[in-house]
């Protein structure tokens, strides 16, 4: 089937009016033949994955072509907003999703600012992009009527100055006016490390989404003005107070996200020795990249739409001295990713040199874990000899900051060396690297670590980085508070907050199942009804919002009723079918593993010296994490819960 | 004559009322249970039992479990450090 009958199909099984009255249309946009098709996703499936993400895993399950390859313009980019997206606050999040060309599996990556929102204030819940645009291509929407408009202007623009043109040819301010997801010329090169901007920080990260995009021809997407009439079911303001006074209640925000935003975890990764030190090998580093010493640079916060918490810190360096002083010495971030990424990642240790790099991997559109993960790869196969200096053009010694610098250009460009960094982890198969480079590979599934967090002490984390259904990602269920002593301390607390008894020895195997399940369910919840996961219950604090106000927010503003029960079962849903789509591209049971680092060589330093990850203990784990998540012994979800997700997916 | 009980406190910026890094705590404590309590009377934004964004560090070391039965002595270093995910 081509893609064409595909959507037709799907169509016709979908609603052709509204569900409840804030429920925007799916719109299925063929860049090719420049044509537009909209329906409405039914209530049954609204009912069992919500919005976003879930939907998002609907769509693709249903218009995936697993006979293709993932850059095929027949294989479609799907952005979805949650179903409380703009409604709620903290609630400005959005997915985009496809076959992942880092990867070869699932892409899915979420985003915030106002890209998400702005589809939703103009009725649109879900964008099916498909087909290669004849030539480079904005779309543009006012209301919910496109416009395919040339965007050869705009070629070869980064993202700084890409968004200050759409601005003055748009005659509008972004985040009020319009909310815009673009590439820059790393997602035009198809470096497959490179993202969706969704702000000038703001990405859609992880799995070359910047690439997919890039294939399509598809530059930018604008959306401007709000055109949609978003009358709640219910009255939702109100509960909304509460969500607001709970957020900005909880010490977390009001004490950390709110003034300095995420760096802080920098500080107990490294006193720890986790923190991910030139490509893994080593586990601990300087203090000199602690949270405190990037506050002579931080010169004010921002936030996405319609949030309270305003966690984003923004960077001016144009006051010190020492510093080169162009384009790149302001900007947006650092998070704690790309501090850990681009400090002890590869070497560096000043705090201004991070944030230099940081800024330019926001303007050329590169996901920093992915892109500092991949050079991290480099530098070690070049320490090793496995990359010589004449095939690197470049001297990739760690710390190197001259290299570094022009290394991101390079990727961006695909230049060089640069042109094997920007194959990620495919770098072996495209013939970059030779096959024992696999062995330093700090990979899973294909994706390389989200975060600097090295987990070989803390088990819960290991295992949530095993079972990612998009790769090696923190985001999808970590069980961030093992870190904290007083939840550790407290068993019958922890165990009403995971459903069941989870070990206090952060480095145990007993239980750690049990708390990787309940957060990979509430994460995926999250996702599809839009909300942050800095700000959901479990991810930094049992105090933050989570199901009790989703369903109370869901119902008020859908009509849809959910119990706790219910609302925690769409996650295990959303799981599931990601497993499914996952199974189509291949992935089985040995793919939910760590790298081989993690198994063989123990931690040197700190209070968990000697730890590592033991394979049977962990196989161990997975057994128990299957069992709990009705999945088979290879990860699928079991007979009766694929009954019920495919009634779902194909009913 | 043995020297006066004394064990420095480095707080995290959130707690650092009038800039002030470190609190020196001289009230012989046996346990970070007890220095804990003594940290509540002396520092009004602190709440050690209710603020899950505080962890702690004993001479570098951080404590992820047991943190109110570890036992100090007088000289230790004990660090306010915060702890919590970032994207």
């Amino acid at each position: 089937m081509t893609i064409h009958e595909r959507v037709a199909a799907l169509i016709s099984r979908l609603a052709s009016k509204r569900q409840f009255p804030t429920q925007g249309e799916t719109l299925f946009v063929d860049l090719e033949r420049q044509a537009v098709r909209s329906a409405f996703i039914p209530r049954s499936v609204i009912e069992s994955l919500l919005g976003g993400r879930g939907v998002n895993m609907f769509l693709l399950h249903n218009l995936l072509d697993e006979s293709l390859f993932p850059l095929h313009p027949e294989v479609p980019l799907i952005f979805g907003t949650g179903i409380l997206t703009s409604m709620v606050p903290s609630a400005s999040r959005g997915n985009a999703t496809s076959w992942s060309p880092e990867t070869g599996i699932l892409m899915d990556s979420n985003a915030g600012d106002y890209f998400p929102s702005f589809m939703k204030l103009n009725g649109i819940d879900h964008l099916v992009l498909y087909g290669k645009a004849p030539q480079w291509t904005l779309l543009h929407f006012a209301g919910r009527e496109p416009r395919f408009v040339d965007a050869a202007h705009w070629i070869g623009l980064d993202n700084i100055d890409l968004r200050a043109s759409l601005a003055a040819h748009f005659n509008g301010v972004e985040g009020k006016d319009y909310g815009l997801a673009a590439i820059a010329t790393a997602g035009e090169n198809l470096v497959l490390t490179s993202g969706i901007m969704a702000g000038p920080k703001a990405i859609f990260a992880r799995g070359g989404p910047g690439a997919k995009m890039g294939s399509l021809n598809l530059k930018a997407v604008l959306i401007q003005g709000r055109s949609a009439q978003l009358t709640t079911f219910r009255p939702h303001k109100m509960r909304n107070r509460d969500v607001a006074q709970k957020l900005m209640n909880t010490s977390v925000v009001k004490n950390a996200l709110k003034v300095r935003g995420t760096p802080f975890l920098y500080k107990p990764s490294r006193m720890l020795g986790a923190m991910g030190t030139k490509n893994n090998q080593e586990t601990t580093w300087t203090d000199k990249l602690d949270a405190e010493n990037i506050d002579p640079y931080r010169n004010g916060m921002e936030g996405c739409f319609a949030c309270p918490v305003n966690c984003r810190p923004l960077n001016d360096m144009s006051g010190d001295a020492n510093v080169l002083h162009d384009k790149y010495d302001k900007g947006d971030g650092p998070e704690y990713v790309t501090l850990g990424k681009f400090g002890p990642g590869v070497g560096i240790t000043e705090v201004t040199q991070v944030l230099r790099l940081n800024n330019i991997c926001n303007d050329l559109g590169l996901d920093t874990a992915s892109t500092g993960s991949a050079m991290a790869w480099a530098m070690e196969l070049y320490q090793r000899g496995i990359l010589s200096r004449e095939q690197a053009g470049i001297d990739l010694t760690w710390g190197n900051y001259d290299a570094i610098e022009r290394l991101l250009f390079m990727i961006a460009r695909r230049e060089g060396i640069g042109n094997a960094i920007a194959d990620s982890s495919q770098a072996v198969a495209k013939g970059h690297y030779p096959a024992e480079a696999l062995d330093y590979l700090m990979a899973v599934k294909g994706l390389t670590q989200s975060d600097p967090h090295d987990a070989r002490i803390l088990k819960a984390f290991a295992l949530g980085l095993a079972v990612a259904t998009r790769g090696m990602d923190h985001l999808r269920n970590r069980v961030t508070l093992e870190i904290n002593a007083k939840i550790n301390d407290s068993p019958d607390f922890k165990a009403e907050l995971y459903g069941g008894r989870v070990s206090a020895e952060p480095n145990s195997y007993d239980g750690k199942e049990i708390a990787v399940r309940r957060c990979e369910n509430i994460y995926a919840v999250g996702d599809s009804v839009g909300m942050c996961r800095f700000t959901t219950k479990l991810f930094n604090s049992p105090s933050l919002p989570g199901y009790e106000e989703f369903v109370d927010q869901i119902e008020n503003v859908t009509s849809i009723v959910l119990t706790r029960d219910q609302i925690d079962r769409i996650g295990l849903n959303v799981m599931g079918v990601e497993r499914l789509i996952n199974s189509r591209l291949g992935v089985t049971r040995k793919d939910d593993t760590l790298p081989r680092r993690w198994f063989e060589e123990a931690i040197g330093v700190g209070p968990y010296k000697g730890e590592k990850i033991d394979r049977q203990k962990f196989d161990a784990m997975l057994t128990r994490f299957y069992e709990i998540s009705e999945l088979n012994s290879d990860g699928l979800p079991k007979p009766e819960f694929r009954r019920e997700l495919d009634a779902v997916l194909e009913g | 004559m043995s020297a006066p009980f004394r064990i420095n406190v480095r707080l995290p910026e959130p707690l650092r009322d009038g800039g002030l890094e470190i609190v020196a705590i001289e009230t012989p404590v046996q346990a970070l249970g007890e220095l804990l309590a003594v940290l509540e009377s002396r520092l009004p934004d602190f709440s050690a039992t209710n603020d899950e964004l505080f962890n702690f560090a004993i001479n570098g070391e951080l404590i992820l479990h047991g943190e109110r039965s570890v036992v100090l002595k007088s000289g230790d270093e004990v660090e306010i450090v915060i702890a919590f995910a970032g994207g």
